[in-house]
């Protein structure tokens, strides 16, 4: 889960080239269970298995200040199949902080509030059709 | 609001928790149905009902001389919610800690006992029902846990450093609490990189105050070390590689090394991809010996190896260095694990599995290699030790007396003198299930001048007492006995804080 610090300057990039691509879906995201306000929550969009959590390979990516215990985006992406991964980063280090035991000490989840055993899950297990017409996913992060 | 309960109160408010809420969903299988049914037939099974969320007694009833010498606060820990929802947890270990402080001044004591507001607990108040799996239970609606830190139920200790009360669990951080309100303060940050470690449940404090602790991380294959000063700021921590590390419960300290024992207990990583409760993720490999790891106080570094016959150990008295370099220790030995994969587990569900017999294990760890075990027969648990002793030589340790850590039909305390190998014992009556007792040196004494306090559950009357002991005296019988007029959930460890 190193990829988010280039993922938080791909997002800035991705949200400008965004507005090119006609017949766009709306993914309307809402990341839900933020344990206090302190600085931002970091999302990485990803379109399958193989670059799922991949540094520089996600599809698009949102940063928003942790301005609540929820926090919503409106992605505009072509129809497909997607998982979300999203983490709070509350000291702003553009990373997911872990501990010496390599645990994550900060909040993260994945879309379909996916969780692995060991690690993240596998992108199936997150994975999620946006249809034309768009629709709404809504995760919890965990600490 | 302070809440103040009857025993008949606090049974039927024990029953409530495991029985009533509103609409429920069924439950998710039928290990309360089961535990219910044979509470009806097995009276001591009231030690593990879910207790109310907080229980206060202004006086408790003393039978017998309190002593007026012992002042100060006696505070326990232990799993005491076992029901979350419809779901009964599937092992002892599980339910979340409530700290029970029982408060000694003037010959006379008060109780209150509160729940441990870990982030778990307030999580799962807020939903309404059981979230993550956790050590024993692995139910499918559970999802995995995000990390050690989100299902911490700080159940197994609860001690005193630098004027810091923490519950502790022993997969992730301390929880810091008031003392005197006994309201849960957080988790304690040691240092930012070391947020949601494990941290032990069994630190020990030398007689200068330094606090040391450790953790195990069996993902990691780490043994995490940790020197807390005795103004209670770290002085440095170390991650030390140990291969199949295992599970760590207890140490011990030198006036030069730590001390640590590895079971050989396997950590299985294909068992946890399977979805396995973490307890089930474990394989006992009898075959394999028991490794002991000395690790020098300064550099903290692997100085020493041993192996000793394979054996399972919870607990430990106390280690002591001799002249030559040769390191002495007491432990409580179990032949296997089976304490805690069967005989904690099945009780969630009424079952009495009992435990194979346990023994006091004296280890001699030669600087050539060698080791040499000897055993003192009659089971039991618990072992505490003089506190100014810790790291050095000691002559006496305390236990309690059981046959079985669970559904023993009767317990009691013991004292055994190491120099000349005679004990000395008091069995409490029949159903009488007894819980750990400390020692509580007298101000000035010499080692085991003083008290020896512990709780027992009677499960005839359905109440807790508190007992106090001449710690030389224990063939006696108690000095006095405080009794609460309800029932506390069995619990683990604690500490006697004096006033």
């Amino acid at each position: 889960m190193r990829s988010y610090r280039r993922a938080a300057i791909g997002v800035a990039l991705g949200l400008l080239v965004a507005a090119g691509p006609a017949r766009a879906a709306d993914l309307d995201l809402s990341v839900t269970d933020l344990r206090d306000g302190n600085g931002r929550v970091m999302i990485a969009v990803f379109n399958a298995a193989a670059t799922f959590l991949k540094d520089d390979q996600q599809v698009a990516a949102a940063i928003l200040p942790a301005n609540g215990a929820t926090v919503r985006v409106v992605l505009d992406l072509p129809p497909g199949r997607y998982a979300v991964s999203v983490f709070h980063d509350a000291n702003r280090n553009g990373k997911l902080d872990t501990n010496l035991v390599g645990m994550p000490t900060e909040g993260y989840g994945f879309s379909r509030d996916a969780r692995g055993t060991m690690g993240p899950p596998a992108f199936d297990a997150a994975a999620f059709d946006l249809p034309a017409g768009g629709i709404r996913q809504s995760l919890k992060l965990g600490y | 609001m302070t809440l103040s309960l009857t025993r008949r109160q606090a049974l039927l408010a024990g029953a409530a928790t495991l029985l009533a809420g509103p609409a429920r969903a069924a439950a998710p299988d039928d290990w309360g149905a089961a535990f219910r049914a044979a509470l009806k037939e097995a009276p001591w099974l009231v030690g593990y009902v879910s207790a109310p969320p907080q229980l206060d007694c202004a006086e408790l009833t003393i039978e017998g001389r309190w002593p007026v010498e012992l002042a100060g606060t006696f505070y326990r820990n232990g799993p005491a919610r076992h029901d979350v929802g419809e779901l009964r947890y599937h092992h002892w270990f599980d339910g979340d800690g409530m700290i029970q402080a029982f408060r000694i001044a003037d010959g006379r004591v008060a109780h209150r006992g509160r729940m441990v507001q870990t982030d778990k607990y307030r999580r799962e108040i807020a939903a309404g029902r059981a979230l993550e799996r956790t050590f024993g239970t692995a139910l499918p609606e559970l999802a995995p846990p995000t990390s050690a830190a989100a299902v911490n139920v700080a159940n197994i200790n609860v001690i005193s450093h630098a004027g810091r009360l923490m519950a502790l669990w022993e997969a992730a951080d301390a929880y810091g609490i008031d003392p005197r309100t006994l309201d849960t303060q957080g988790p304690v940050v040691w240092r930012d990189d070391l947020r949601g470690m494990p941290f032990s449940a069994h630190p020990r404090q030398e007689p200068d105050g330094t606090l040391w602790s450790f953790g195990y991380a069996p993902q990691a294959d780490l043994l995490v070390l940790y020197h807390i000063g005795a103004d209670g700021t770290l002085k440095a921590a170390k991650a030390l590689p140990v291969p199949d590390v295992g599970m760590v419960h207890d140490f011990m300290v030198t006036e030069r090394h730590l001390v640590f024992l590895l079971p050989p207990i396997s950590y299985d990583r294909d068992k946890v991809k399977a979805g396995l409760a973490f307890v089930d993720c474990y394989v006992w490999r009898p075959d394999q010996p028991a490794r002991v790891l000395v690790v020098d106080k300064n550099t903290l570094a692997i100085t020493r190896r041993h192996e000793l016959p394979a054996c399972f150990v919870f607990h430990y008295g106390n280690a002591f260095e001799e002249a030559d370099g040769t390191i002495r220790f007491d432990c409580v030995r179990h032949p296997d694990p089976r304490v805690m994969t069967e005989t904690t587990r099945y009780v969630m569900r009424g079952e009495s599995r009992p435990s194979p017999a346990t023994a006091t294990m004296l280890v001699r760890l030669d600087p050539s290699g060698t080791t040499q075990t000897q055993m003192l027969a009659g089971g039991v648990e618990f072992p505490r030790i003089d506190p100014r002793r810790i790291g050095r030589r000691h002559a006496r340790v305390w236990s309690v007396l059981l046959e079985s850590l669970v559904g023993a039909p009767s317990g009691g305390v013991i004292r055994w003198d190491l120099e000349n190998g005679t004990s000395d014992v008091h069995r409490f009556g029949p159903q009488i299930q007894v819980e750990e007792h400390v020692y509580v040196p007298r101000s000035g004494g010499a080692e085991g001048e003083g008290w020896l306090l512990g709780t027992h559950l009677d499960a005839r009357a359905g109440v807790t007492r508190l007992a106090v002991f001449d710690a030389l005296k224990l063939a006696a019988g108690p000095l006095a006995v405080a009794s609460l007029p309800y029932p506390l959930p069995l619990g683990l460890h604690g500490s006697f804080v004096p006033a």
